[in-house]
């Protein structure tokens, strides 16, 4: 009798961990790579028409309708790896020393980053395919590759170039998908199984087939996504010709095989029977690549990207205009597993906004993001220089600083004196031809070769040729950020009011940009030739001032 | 006119190479391989293989038909590459280590504004200097899986070295500083022994049948002495290793290298037992595949860096220049490997497409590696020190025929005693003879390249007394030039005493290096940056 109310004793405290550990959700993260605020859930109706009245998402549009749809979270720098440093250590980019940067990124395991963290407080993690690259070690706030799920195949991350080769050798289209999906699922489900013990789990999917290359023509023939449905539809940064409505055709077909894919997780999440118990995160890591304005730009079309939030204590259902930095995941999943938020991140819990029930602008506090950029591809510039841009951007106004303005934004004009011709083929696949900041493509080498035409040289030197210092932006009178009112004398205390914005808000937070005219920034190891990868160094650790 | 002719080289200096078009220097990618054969390339006629690619240089550009090393070894030819100079001047007449701390070009080209790269075999011992970047193999280096040298550092790369050492060279291609010049020394392993291709070629070769040399089954009847005691045969030489033969399962460590190390006399392929001629012939075979399909990876790889060149827009100001280390034997008097200066161990491939070459030329000059150095120098519209002893051939390039070049090239192998007992020699080849003398034998050898052509028939065999007055006034007069060609050269016997010889070898040891674990391509090419 005293051993059996022992043993039902131990049965109900067990059931009670059970219950309190059932309390902590799981959290799905799905991250695309370079993929802007493109879903059909984004579509803005009549008279607003554009790219996303395009683009098909059906299985996150679905998620969009029980979660909550942001249209106004930016990245906090629109190039790979210092996104994905300041997403994964919640903190601005340039506090986090060598990955403030793309190529030569160094990551420093001191920076404490929400993913280890949720694994010290007990969670299961696990990955797969892409979480903070191009950087040594590759993955590094997110445990390297301890936690890689990836074995059933990384063959989603080409995903045009491999259906292509499937249905070349005589596979059915949709047989060819299949088999794709049948990758991500089986990785998902490895990563499930080895989840031995029952604990909450943390699950990043980050394939980068929405990255360039894809297959020239892929987004008809795949997806059938007409290319002159576009006509009239894109921002004014893409020329609306047919090579670029191709072009933006074939993103959107990767942005359809990224949607298939997350739904193929999702359906798996569903048959776990834990999708009431798993926070779900959807977004990218920056604007459209290789178009003008997009990757690497400060532009709306650069920074914006699409963010839905799911999951338990998250009212659902609803659009909010509040201002997010994706830098604000970090806190929101560290709250989400009851794991204390550490001082120096400099991201703010989104909770409140999650559970608040109204939509629109919910939290009053949250009306501006900052954004930034140092360097992206090391040999963009002749010294292996940084273009430095800081912005701050509000419901109706963007201020960007361009603290180097003779320097070219996009990378130097390399080969293209005197109106020299380069290869197509080259400007179409090698990025560091020209103006190595602008991922090689159709839509750039079409630009490239048009430079000299009457009719597209102002065009081209509007996108690819240098910018002022400052740049203002009026975006309710002028939505794509055409006619910079910088130098407009009715706009001075607007713009000394907006960098007095800005400027604090750097220096708050220790950017070292505005340290001795930037020299962190502007010398080794983070300017200059790459070196060989070496233990990380951090700037003179760059204290939060609040 | 003589004072015209005079001033036509200084002219052309003035004018520079570099074409009239663009004032930007042109960048330079010397691509070189290891004991790659002249005649096992296409373009110069070879009867064994195809190179597609190497033939594009020749026919976008200049291929030269006389070209020649002045030491036919790795190390020796690689100081000279860098320096110049002939092997007594250069400090390295053996497989000794290279003083980083002399004048060469890659120094020169450096201070003279161009990003200089240095990738794959270096085999000189020391580590480079004069380059903004390097990733060298330790020594000869591994086919697969290979070790590379950085600085500070060794890592490891997963793969084929050939295609690695190729996409290394692409990678410093795509991440150079572009607002310079580049210079780029992409130096192959392949095609050296013991010819280890990657699994595509060497499938491609598995059942090629390759036509024999005619001089495969040469006895070296009136070449007595040094051929005769060569082991750098065919028939005799060719261990279990080199012929790709699997030892017993549970042979482990030394008595499994012993196994290898043996060569076979008999052996019984496909439930047939070979010996004598038929083995020899299955030998050859053997060799012959593995060798072409390594030179076929060099190929490819030539093939990716042109396609390269092309779709970038790099070609329209970059010299590609191919040629290899030292000459080879494939079969030829019955040998595999270099050393011997008859003609298939003194020549050398040597090609050139870019800027101002003039496509499908043909230059016959007589060249040698001595003048690579100075020809890139001018290339790169620097001056040529006088230390250098070779000459820019970029006249020749540009399809000029400068009167007073030289008409005659200088050898002088040293490394005996040494690898497959080769006795030293030096000589001269002119356009119609050679005269070879085995010094420490004072055996002479003379042929008539006009009429043998194979070097078969030794011109000084037998009692002098029975000579021709032609062969004996042949003879003075070769030996008259050769102490000619000696003082002009500066070669008063420097390194003819083993004892003399620089005593590190160019094999390491590179301690001083830490491994540094296994690395991408990418990776790799971020550490052969000096920290």
């Amino acid at each position: 009798m005293k051993t059996a109310l022992i043993a039902l004793g131990l049965l109900l405290l067990q059931t009670a961990l059970m219950a309190a550990e059932s309390g902590r959700p799981n959290i799905l993260f799905l991250f695309a790579d370079d993929w802007g605020r493109f879903a059909g859930c984004y579509a803005e109706g009549k008279g607003r028409e554009g790219i996303n009245d395009v683009v098909r998402t059906p299985n996150i549009d679905r998620l969009a309708k029980r979660g909550v749809l942001f249209r106004n979270a930016h990245v906090n720098a629109p190039s790979c790896t210092p996104c994905r440093s300041a997403l994964l250590s919640g903190q601005y980019f340039w506090r986090t020393g060598r990955g403030a940067i793309l190529q030569g990124a160094v990551w420093d395991p001191a920076i404490p980053s929400w993913p280890l963290m949720l694994r010290g407080a007990g969670y299961h993690i696990g990955k797969s395919y892409k979480v903070w690259g191009p950087g040594t070690p590759a993955d590094a706030p997110y445990g390297g590759q301890q936690h890689a799920f990836q074995k059933a195949g990384t063959r989603i991350n080409q995903f045009s170039q491999n259906v292509a080769k499937m249905t070349a050798a005589g596979q059915p289209l949709e047989a060819a998908k299949e088999e794709l999906y049948a990758e991500v699922r089986s990785n998902f489900r490895d990563f499930l199984a080895a989840n031995e013990e029952g604990r909450p789990f943390c699950y990043w999917f980050g394939p980068t087939n929405v990255h360039r290359k894809w297959i020239k023509g892929s987004g008809k023939k795949l997806w059938d996504i007409d290319p002159d449905s576009l006509k009239g539809k894109m921002p004014p940064s893409l020329p609306d010709v047919a090579e670029v409505r191709e072009d933006m055709a074939d993103y959107l077909g990767e942005v359809a095989a990224w949607d298939a894919s997350v739904g193929t997780l999702l359906d798996e999440l569903d048959k776990t029977g834990q999708r009431d118990n798993t926070l779900i995160v959807i977004s990218g890591d920056h604007g459209a690549p290789g178009f003008p304005h997009g990757k690497c730009n400060l532009y709306g079309f650069g920074t914006n990207v699409a963010l839905l939030i799911a999951g338990p204590g998250v009212t659902g259902a609803r659009i909010v205009d509040d201002f997010v930095n994706l830098t604000d995941l970090a806190p929101t999943f560290l709250q989400a597993g009851d794991v204390p938020v550490p001082e120096v991140m400099t991201g703010r819990s989104l909770w409140p906004v999650l559970k608040a029930s109204q939509a629109g602008l919910v939290d009053p506090a949250r009306t501006e993001v900052f954004t930034g950029r140092e360097r992206h591809v090391e040999n963009a510039r002749a010294g292996y220089s940084p273009y430095p841009q800081r912005a701050i951007r509000t419901a109706d106004h963007v201020l960007i600083i361009n603290f180097r303005p003779d320097r070219w934004p996009l990378g130097d004009a390399y080969g293209l004196a005197d109106g020299a011709v380069l290869p197509q083929e080259g400007l179409e696949n090698e990025t560091r031809l020209t103006h190595p900041d602008e991922d090689a493509g159709p839509t750039k080498a079409w630009l490239v070769k048009m430079r000299n035409t009457p009719e597209w040289k102002k065009h081209y030197e509007w996108v690819y040729g240098r910018r002022p210092k400052y740049e203002l932006y009026d975006l309710k009178a002028d939505p794509h950020e055409t006619q910079n009112l910088a130098e407009d004398p009715a706009q001075a205390a607007l713009k000394a009011g907006l960098e007095k914005r800005l400027l604090a808000e750097l220096a708050r937070t220790g950017d070292p940009r505005l340290v001795d005219d930037g020299k962190f920034f502007e010398t080794p190891p983070l300017a200059g030739p790459l070196p060989a990868a070496q233990p990380a160094r951090k700037p003179d650790n760059p204290g939060l001032k609040r | 006119m003589k004072r015209l002719s005079s001033l036509l080289p200084v002219l052309a200096a003035i004018m520079g190479l570099a074409n009239p078009v663009s004032a930007a220097p042109p960048n330079i990618i010397f691509i070189f391989s290891d004991d790659h054969a002249q005649h096992a390339i296409s373009a110069y006629g070879s009867k064994v293989n195809q190179t597609p690619h190497i033939d594009r240089i020749a026919r976008e550009g200049a291929r030269f038909t006389r070209s020649y090393v002045t030491n036919s070894i790795c190390t020796p030819s690689r100081a000279t590459l860098l320096t110049g100079q002939y092997s007594h001047l250069n400090g390295v007449p053996v497989f000794n280590r290279f003083d980083g701390s002399r004048d060469h070009v890659a120094k020169r080209l450096q201070a003279g504004g161009y990003h200089t790269g240095m990738v794959g075999k270096w085999h000189l011992g020391s580590d480079p200097t004069g380059f903004d970047r390097w990733i060298v193999l330790p020594g000869q280096g591994a086919y697969h899986d290979p070790v590379f040298l950085v600085p500070g550092a060794r890592l490891n790369i997963k793969g084929h070295c050939t295609e690695i050492t190729t996409e290394l060279g692409l990678e410093f291609l795509k991440t150079r500083p572009m607002d310079k010049p580049f210079f780029l020394m992409l130096h192959q392993k392949a095609p050296h022994r013991a010819w280890e291709p990657d699994e595509k070629n060497k499938a491609l070769f598995k059942d090629k049948i390759i036509p024999e040399p005619d001089t495969l089954w040469d006895n070296y009847a009136t070449r007595p002495g040094a051929l005769p005691a060569n082991q750098q045969t065919v028939a005799r030489d060719l261990t279990r290793r080199d012929l790709k033969l699997e030892p017993p399962a549970d042979l482990k460590g030394p008595p499994r290298m012993q196994w290898l190390n043996q060569v076979p006399m008999e052996l019984t392929i496909d439930g047939k037992t070979l010996t004598g001629t038929e083995l020899i012939k299955w030998k050859y075979q053997r060799y012959m595949q593995d060798y072409l399909a390594c030179v076929q990876g060099v190929d490819d790889g030539v093939g990716k860096v042109l396609d390269y060149l092309e779709s970038s827009g790099l070609a329209k100001n970059t010299i590609v220049m191919y040629s290899a280390d030292n000459g080879w034997y494939l079969g030829d008097l019955g040998l595999y490997d270099k050393r011997f200066m008859y003609e298939p161990g003194l020549n050398v491939p040597l090609l050139a497409k870019g800027p101002g070459i003039k496509a499908g030329h043909v230059p016959s000059q007589f060249v040698a590696n001595i003048d690579l150095a100075p020809t890139f120098l001018d290339l790169a519209g620097l001056p040529v020190p006088e230390s250098m002893q070779g000459r820019s051939l970029a006249p020749l390039l540009r399809g000029e025929t400068p009167g007073d070049w030289r008409n005659s090239i200088y050898y002088r192998y040293y490394h005996d005693p040494g690898h497959h007992n080769t006795a030293a020699h030096l000589g001269v080849r002119t356009s119609t003879h050679k005269l070879i003398h085995y010094w420490k034998q004072d055996a002479w050898q003379m042929f008539d390249l006009t009429r043998d052509p194979a070097e078969q028939k030794n011109l000084l065999f037998g009692d002098p007394a029975t000579h021709s007055p032609e062969v004996t006034a042949k003879f003075n007069e070769l030996k008259a030039q050769l102490v000619k060609l000696q003082q002009e050269y500066k070669d008063d016997g420097q390194f003819a005493d083993p004892a003399s010889w620089p005593r590190d070898g160019a094999d390491g040891p590179f301690d001083d290096k830490k491994p540094t674990g296994t690395k991408t391509i990418v990776e790799a090419i971020l550490a052969a940056a000096p920290r």
